[in-house]
């Protein structure tokens, strides 16, 4: 047998290995490439059944990602909205899905886009953690740990929210 | 090109590209040429008194409008509100302050008793209002402001939209000023000090 041979079959699950790791750097599983930043839940008054979320998704990758769904074990449901203020008027628009453009990120934050959390089954209160559940168009599914807290000071985030929408 | 022309554009495009999106918020955006009279108000408060002219007399109050299962935005204003509060009291101790009423548009889910506690979350001092779906109407179109119940779902949630803006009322009740959030704590606090102080002065008068 030619010894390149040999040394291939010796050396098969290294080359396997090597081989698999070229795949999944070269996959388009966007979804997993995906990072969550601060994942947060906002403490709701008691007995409020609609709490939110916001957080930041992070997209380092080549090719854009599709937020297309978003779960909680400790919600009846969770939905994607987009809150827009034009001419003074308030609305929400639930978004089938969301785009994190290549080596982008997406905010979810109030005033714009953010996770309607719906029903939760034991009371939520800040300290809290929520598992949030988030799934991407390629069908991968990222499990992210946001935190109670109330609302931001408004004094010292203005700058973050200069804009509503 | 004559030169005064090239002068005004350039001056132009100076100013709009140095527009960085920041309400301006500045006394001639808030207040408003002829206050708004509310005489014919008539919610129900959550302190169990009218929330009616009487209510709002002698005394300046901030009014938001929304629903509390409203996830977003009326959280937002209300947090908002409660720091543009406590700035106005750290700057101004010695003065008495506004109060702050959110009015429920959707009364068919707020009743006073999910209201109470709701606006107490924001602050104990914060009152809310609603009342008939008549009286609501009533109220939105002497305000000028809007909204619309949305279609019920499966479960007959449903989502409302609604006027975002934040009427300040002055002590003849009648809105004087309307504020685009969100609202810069210290920067409201300035506003609120001039309109009193016109307000002030032309009572005089």
């Amino acid at each position: 047998m030619p010894k390149i041979t040999k040394s291939l079959i010796n050396h098969f699950w290294v080359v396997l290995g090597m081989v698999s790791l070229a795949m999944a750097a070269l996959s388009v599983s966007a979804g997993e490439k995906a990072m969550i930043q601060n994942a947060w839940v906002r403490e709701a008054p008691p007995n409020m059944m609609m709490h939110v979320a916001y957080l930041t998704v992070m997209n380092p990758g080549a090719k854009e990602v599709h937020l297309v769904g978003v779960e909680s074990t400790q919600y009846v449901k969770a939905e994607l909205h987009l809150s827009r203020v034009a001419n003074g008027v308030a609305t929400m628009v639930r978004q089938g899905q969301l785009t994190i453009p290549a080596g982008g990120s997406l905010a979810l934050k109030p005033g714009s886009f953010h996770i309607m959390l719906m029903k939760p089954m034991d009371p939520v209160k800040a300290g809290d953690e929520i598992d949030l559940t988030l799934r991407f168009a390629d069908g991968a599914a990222m499990s992210v740990k946001a935190l109670v807290r109330k609302g931001e000071p408004t004094a010292i985030n203005m700058h973050k929210y200069h804009k509503m929408n | 090109m004559p030169l005064p022309w090239i002068l005004s554009v350039c001056l132009f495009l100076q100013v709009a590209l140095t527009d960085n999106g920041v309400r301006a918020n500045d006394l001639d955006d808030v207040l408003l040429d002829k206050p708004i009279d509310l005489q014919m108000i008539r919610l129900d408060s959550t302190l169990g008194t009218p929330f009616d002219a009487a209510y709002l007399a002698n005394k300046w109050t901030f009014i938001a409008l929304g629903y509390t299962t409203c996830p977003d935005v009326c959280p937002f204003m209300l947090g908002n509100l409660a720091a543009v509060k406590a700035e106005i009291a750290a700057a101004h101790p010695q003065s008495s302050l506004p109060g702050v009423v959110f009015i429920s548009v959707d009364p068919e889910r707020d009743d006073l008793e999910t209201l109470t506690g709701y606006v107490r979350h924001y602050s104990d001092s914060f009152v809310g209002a609603t009342g008939s779906r008549v009286a609501i109407d009533d109220f939105m179109k002497t305000a000028g402001a809007f909204y619309r119940l949305g279609r019920k779902d499966k479960d007959g949630d449903y989502l409302v939209d609604h006027s975002a803006l934040i009427y300040l009322v002055d002590p003849k009740a009648r809105i004087a000023a309307k504020f685009e959030p969100p609202l810069d704590p210290k920067k409201t606090n300035a506003l609120f000090q001039e309109i009193q102080a016109r307000f002030a002065a032309q009572a005089k008068s």
